[in-house]
């Protein structure tokens, strides 16, 4: 099939010699722009254009791309004039299973596929449709522009691989994080309130009262905690899937400070906590409640990393066409090189994890900050303890229906 | 716990469909001298209230059947007895629609029993009361809202017309959450909330910076955060 093919279409074959070689310059230069192109493909879709461009401009055939995806052959890219039919894809297939070029002739049309080889076996077949002879010197060029196409679909499938497997593994890794961190932030309160009520039940007579009080304190304590934990997480979640809807309402931000302070409650109560507020401060756009909890998890950590005699500071302030507001403590500090990390996930400063929390506070202030299109950083505080200033914009971002009123 | 044998076997609904919360909610109330009825679905709740009358409801907001907002409406439809709505639900806007739907208070879980305790003795107090308050002392604060004369440590305070109506408002309903909106509708009539939220913010900072002694940590005027605020007369 394959020697009747070469010679099978005489009448054509002077016109074709003329024909190729006053085109032959141009298809030297198609091929050419060809292996140009291709190593800047990033896909395979965007490949198959500068084919498509390159091959119909030197060669003008209709041509079609074959690919084995998933075990099977399918068609990625056909040229108007070819549309391959089931025959045509089961020539394709015999093509690629052979590694060898499969002549065929359709409605009186020569039909040639092109296997695509490659260093890791054939990944598709190049199929041209012609109504003439194809001179010797033409094909060579065609099979170099195959094993263009090869090559390049070899590459970028091998990109593909290599990107998908850096996002998986990226994923894995950070899910494996996140697992062992809730893993040992939920198992420790669980041991203490699990173990203090097993007391309470199984040793109740030889449990004086003191020891009684302590117990049932200690597994309440350690229940807090794990709803707090719980809260980070939901929150966590929120934030990266993007549901979380920022309102933009004139607040006042004594009131949001005072709510903080309000559900920290106890915590709160037990420190002394300085609070300086500039009496021009205007009411200034935001979600009330997101930035309570922004500051709630500043002053928590705040009193979780200082001395409990030593006071924690509230001070808010105007800025240029905003208002700062910063938490300080007195605590051991953060160190310089570690600034600017605390914010991202699980990062904890190389803190001790005995003062509890999962390090995701600081990494939900960041995200409840760029939400309102604010800015947060920390400073270390001379001579000890660290400050964490965040800025919200006065004018509400992003809200170009809302009208303020001043 | 003196306190609440005081509404001598008050009679308490609760309405969950976790039977870990009704038996702890049924041991715990029970100590202090409640009477308790329980239902598991928003249907049963609707008919035991029918049936057994009680003070005061205590409901969960994730029933199998109905959603407890719509619980919560059709009470309304028929009766006043108070509502304090017990949910895992966090977010404000569940608080709000509750709150809007009629229900008298908001409590997360979870929740201290004190902190419960403590709703249920405002609800039963609300439900008991027959006149509304116009009058009350509340730590260095005094208010007489039918002769006008308002006091922090027995000084006269000035308020303008916008703060006594709002002050008002709160104190008809002490030690109950607020929604935004339905101070809002009491106070202004409720033309454009927006403009209106503007206003309420502003009257509030007002009226702490006369009433509280420190206004970053109000004892009177209580902020809920995303909802309202509650009147502590407590």
């Amino acid at each position: 099939m394959k020697a009747a093919g070469a010679f099978g279409f005489a009448a054509g074959a002077a016109a074709a010699l003329i024909l190729s070689n006053r085109n032959r310059a141009c298809r030297c230069v198609g091929l050419r722009r060809l292996i140009d192109e291709l190593p800047d493909c990033r896909s395979i879709d965007e490949m198959l254009e500068v084919v498509d461009r390159a091959f119909t401009g030197a060669f003008g055939f209709p041509f079609a791309v074959l690919l084995m995806e998933r075990d099977a052959v399918r068609v990625r890219y056909h040229s108007p004039a070819f549309v391959p039919d089931a025959d045509d894809l089961a020539t394709g297939a015999r093509s690629i299973r052979t590694g060898d070029v499969v002549f065929g002739v359709r409605d009186g049309q020569a039909r040639y596929f092109i296997a695509l080889r490659t260093a890791r076996g054939v990944v598709g077949s190049f199929a041209l449709a012609s109504d003439r002879k194809i001179h010797k010197k033409e094909w060579a060029l065609i099979r170099s522009f195959a094993n263009q196409v090869a090559l390049s679909v070899f590459r970028t499938r091998l990109q593909d691989q290599a990107q998908q497997a850096r996002a998986l593994s990226k994923a894995d890794r950070f899910q494996k994080t996140l697992l062992d961190s809730i893993a040992h932030n939920v198992r420790t309160p669980l041991a203490s309130i699990i173990g203090s009520l097993s007391s309470l039940q199984e040793d109740a007579a030889v449990l004086n009262g003191e020891i009684r009080r302590e117990l049932v304190e200690t597994a309440r304590q350690e229940a807090e905690r794990l709803h707090r934990l719980l809260r980070n997480l939901l929150d966590l979640s929120r934030l990266e899937s993007g549901s979380v809807q920022v309102r933009s309402d004139p607040c006042e931000i004594q009131d949001v400070i005072g709510a903080a302070l309000e559900q920290l409650g106890t915590a709160a109560r037990s420190r002394h906590v300085e609070i300086s507020i500039d009496p021009t401060l205007p009411l200034v756009p935001m979600d009330f409640v997101l930035i309570v909890q922004v500051i709630v998890n500043l002053l928590d950590n705040a009193f979780k990393y200082s001395p409990a005699d030593r006071p924690v500071m509230i001070e808010a302030r105007p800025a240029s066409h905003s208002v700062a507001i910063s938490v300080s403590d007195e605590g051991d500090g953060i160190p310089q090189e570690d600034l600017a990390s605390i914010f991202s996930k699980f990062n904890r400063a190389g803190r001790s994890t005995e003062a509890g929390g999962i390090g995701l506070g600081l990494s939900i202030c960041r995200g409840l900050i760029d939400a309102h299109q604010g800015a947060i950083a920390a400073v270390r505080r001379s001579p000890r303890g660290t400050t964490i200033t965040f800025t919200l914009p006065m004018q509400a971002a992003g809200n170009k229906n809302r009208t303020t009123h001043e | 716990m003196n306190d609440s044998m005081t509404h001598n076997a008050a009679r308490i609904l609760v309405v969950d469909d976790e039977q870990a919360i009704r038996r702890y909610l049924r041991v715990s109330l029970a100590a202090h001298g409640y009477e308790l009825f329980e239902a598991a679905t928003g249907h049963d709740a609707i008919q035991q209230t029918r049936i057994s009358h009680p003070d005061v409801i205590i409901l969960d907001l994730g029933l199998p059947d109905l959603d407890g907002v719509d619980v919560t409406r059709s009470l309304r439809e028929w009766t006043e007895t108070p509502i304090v709505i017990l949910s895992v639900r966090d977010q404000e806007c569940y608080k709000i629609a509750a709150l809007d739907a009629g229900a008298d208070d908001y409590l997360t879980k979870p929740f201290g029993t004190g902190e419960l305790l403590a709703r249920i003795r405002v609800a039963l107090r609300r439900s008991s009361r027959t006149e509304t308050t116009t009058a009350f002392i509340a730590g260095d604060l005094s208010v007489d809202l039918a002769n006008r004369n308002i006091r922090v440590r027995d000084e006269a305070v000035q308020l303008t017309p916008t703060e006594f109506e709002l002050l008002k408002v709160l104190v008809r309903y002490p030690d109950r959450v607020l929604t935004h909106r339905q101070i809002i509708r009491e106070v202004w009539g409720g033309a454009s909330y927006e403009d209106e939220m503007h206003l309420l913010r502003v009257n509030i900072s007002n009226l702490r910076r006369k009433l509280e002694a420190d206004a970053t940590r109000p004892r009177h005027i209580v902020t809920e955060p995303g909802v309202g605020y509650r009147m502590r007369t407590g």
